[in-house]
């Protein structure tokens, strides 16, 4: 077990290292950094020289690189161009916005999710498993903005029943904007949680039907029938356990994936997380903030990757046998 | 190669034939396919159809502005409306098809090529070049597919070449994988020993007999993600960092259409927002039945 968790832990560091010699070729090598500055500056042969050296442009490759690197190590990713703060800054004070959408979302693609796979997966000829299956492709086939531009138009402009842009009420907790616990705040994350749900909503299902429709042909179940078990104690006691732990990863890895995700509804519905603050960065060509940005959400997924693999070895036993196995 | 040509196509047709037979016994799927049919008809011949060019400012009259569907303008009749220039959204609607199907084949084909090669070669070769080819394609598999687009358009800028790039640098993971996978299954068969034997050249072996016998997982995975490439690159247009103005995708008139949502003018964004999503939806459903159909473990027994 200590042996598998140091190899994954490894793993995982070496990862790390080659994103981020991946995103120095990507972001400091492709053009020149310089060019963005102002055209005064770069036009002075002398002070150009200062301000390559300031950046550390006249050094050889491998220890721009290495530089680079010991500032990712302290969480140093230099100074937004467009807020003027620390990038990492910048990103940490839109945190909560984007968690407390992401978590709701999650929360209802499992609510409503799991049950409609397992029931999808569990009756595969039935012309009622195959309308779930279809709806979930629907699901999520349907483009978020489009989604949420349909809720904004009902319920915004036909109804005006529900707020559409922006964020409600917040209450500072643990340092951390949330607007989860105001009644308005609620009432503003309503049609942004629905939207990013919808997608997950239909994966989830999908992947709950797929996974069913897998393990139910198996022998261990085919034993349970021919013992005699009622379908209700073979469906709790072995089809909801063994698809229950691919699940776990499927959230760990979506979790991130709505992360990343709430890029789309956050522009939609305007509301101020680190998926529209990518966006404008992006747009507005701020590297400190995209770079940041990256190698954190990289982080953040190797280690939500990392989480999943211990989380398998603790609930499938047969992971737990030292090293040489399938894990 | 020992077959005269002539039954080898006779094979091919009966295969085909019978793959046919066995798709159309889902009739969802059959109707799916036969709307991609008919958008691929409608996006080939948008100019013929289309009863104005939207590019074409002699044929646009701002006197047409913002009208909704099924009214009659002063320079047509506008079956879906009219954008706030005067535009034609049936038109704009059209051609965007175009442009997006048109983008999606683009890109979708070359990560197919550029996958197909690296997961093939990665294999072949072996050894460490197979360990850090797919040691990357991991990294990129773990990141959502929006965060590595964002960063390609960060890098290389905004623009139909660098979208086309994007979904690649999204997409060719999953050929390079597939490939991967199918090629190690073939490398120690008796006939690529017999390649090596008469001294062909490694790509000879590699894409002259090897990669014939890899294609059908590729081709599922053409099929399953097709829909998943018009989405992306809807996305990116619509966060504005895709496609550029003079070249609106569907996914850019939802974008453009979005401001005047909220004054009730719904028809500019979520019609064009409609053909997409049935669009991807028919794909989505026509890949999944190919899918299906090539996983002997998901078909009922």
């Amino acid at each position: 077990m200590i042996g598998a968790l140091a190899r994954k832990t490894l793993q995982t560091a070496s990862a790390l290292l080659a994103t981020s010699f991946l995103v120095f070729i990507a972001v400091y090598l492709i053009g020149e950094p310089t060019a963005l500055y102002d055209p005064l500056i770069r036009e002075d042969p002398e002070r150009l020289a200062a301000l390559r050296e300031r950046l550390g442009l006249n050094l050889p490759l491998h220890e721009q690189y290495l530089r680079f690197l010991a500032n990712l190590l302290q969480g140093d990713f230099g100074e937004s161009w467009v807020y003027q703060e620390p990038a990492v800054m910048v990103i940490l004070e839109r945190l909560p916005a984007t968690l407390e959408l992401v978590f709701i979302a999650m929360v209802l693609a499992v609510v409503l999710g799991y049950p409609l796979g397992l029931l999808a997966g569990l009756s595969r000829n039935n012309s009622y498993a195959a309308f779930i299956e279809r709806a979930a492709i629907f699901g999520y086939s349907t483009p978020t903005f489009w989604i949420g531009l349909v809720l904004i138009y009902v319920f915004g402009v036909w109804g005006n029943i529900l707020p559409t842009i922006g964020r409600g009420e917040s209450i500072t907790i643990l340092g951390g904007e949330w607007s989860l616990v105001t009644l308005d705040g609620l009432s503003h994350l309503i049609l942004p949680a629905v939207t990013l749900a919808l997608y997950e909503i239909g994966y989830v299902t999908r992947m709950v039907s797929t996974m069913t429709q897998e393990t139910t042909p198996k022998d261990f179940i085919r034993f349970a029938r021919a013992k005699g078990l009622p379908q209700k104690r073979i469906v709790s006691n072995h089809i909801i356990k063994n698809t229950s732990i691919p699940l776990i990863t499927i959230i760990a890895i979506e979790t991130g994936a709505l992360i990343a995700g709430s890029v789309i509804t956050e522009t939609v519905f305007g509301w101020p997380g680190i998926g529209k603050l990518l966006v404008d960065s992006v747009a507005a060509l701020d590297r400190p903030v995209i770079v940041a940005f990256i190698m954190l959400t990289v982080c953040f997924f190797l280690i939500l990757n990392l989480v999943a693999d211990l989380l398998y070895t603790i609930v499938d036993p047969r992971l737990r046998q030292p090293a040489g196995g399938t894990a | 190669m020992t077959f005269p040509l002539p039954q080898a196509t006779r094979q091919w047709k009966e295969k085909l034939q019978a793959g046919f037979r066995a798709f159309a016994g889902d009739k969802t799927a059959l109707a799916c396919l036969t709307l991609v049919g008919g958008y691929v008809f409608f996006a080939v011949f948008a100019p013929i159809i289309a009863p104005q060019d939207p590019q074409d400012l002699a044929q646009i009259e701002l006197i047409d502005a913002r009208l909704p569907p099924l009214s009659l303008g002063a320079s047509s009749f506008f079956i879906l409306g009219s954008d706030a220039l005067g535009r034609d959204i049936f038109s704009m609607t059209l051609y965007g098809l175009r442009i997006s199907l048109t983008v999606a084949l683009i890109s979708a084909t070359g990560a197919l090529v550029f996958g197909a090669a690296a997961g093939l070669t990665a294999a072949y070769l072996g050894g460490w070049v197979n360990a850090v080819i797919m040691r990357v394609v991991d990294i990129f598999l773990s990141l959502p597919a929006i965060l590595i687009a964002l960063l390609f358009i960060a890098v290389f800028g905004r623009g139909v070449e660098n979208t086309i790039i994007a979904i690649l640098a999204v997409q060719w993971t999953h050929y390079a994988r597939a490939m991967n996978a199918a090629a190690a299954g073939e490398i120690n068969k008796d006939y690529v020993l017999a390649a090596k034997l008469l001294g062909l050249s490694k790509p000879r072996i590699m894409f002259g007999h090897i990669l014939p016998n890899c294609l059908a997982p590729i081709f599922v995975i053409f099929a399953v993600q097709l829909g998943y490439v018009i989405a992306i690159e809807a996305s990116l247009s619509f966060l504005g960092l895709g496609l550029p103005v003079t070249q609106p995708s569907l996914g850019s008139l939802v974008a453009d259409g979005q401001e005047f949502l909220l004054s009730g003018a719904y028809w500019m964004s979520l019609i064009p927002g409609f053909v997409l999503l049935l669009l991807v939806f028919a794909m989505n459903v026509v890949g999944d039945r190919i899918r299906v159909l090539q996983n002997p473990q998901l078909q009922r027994r």
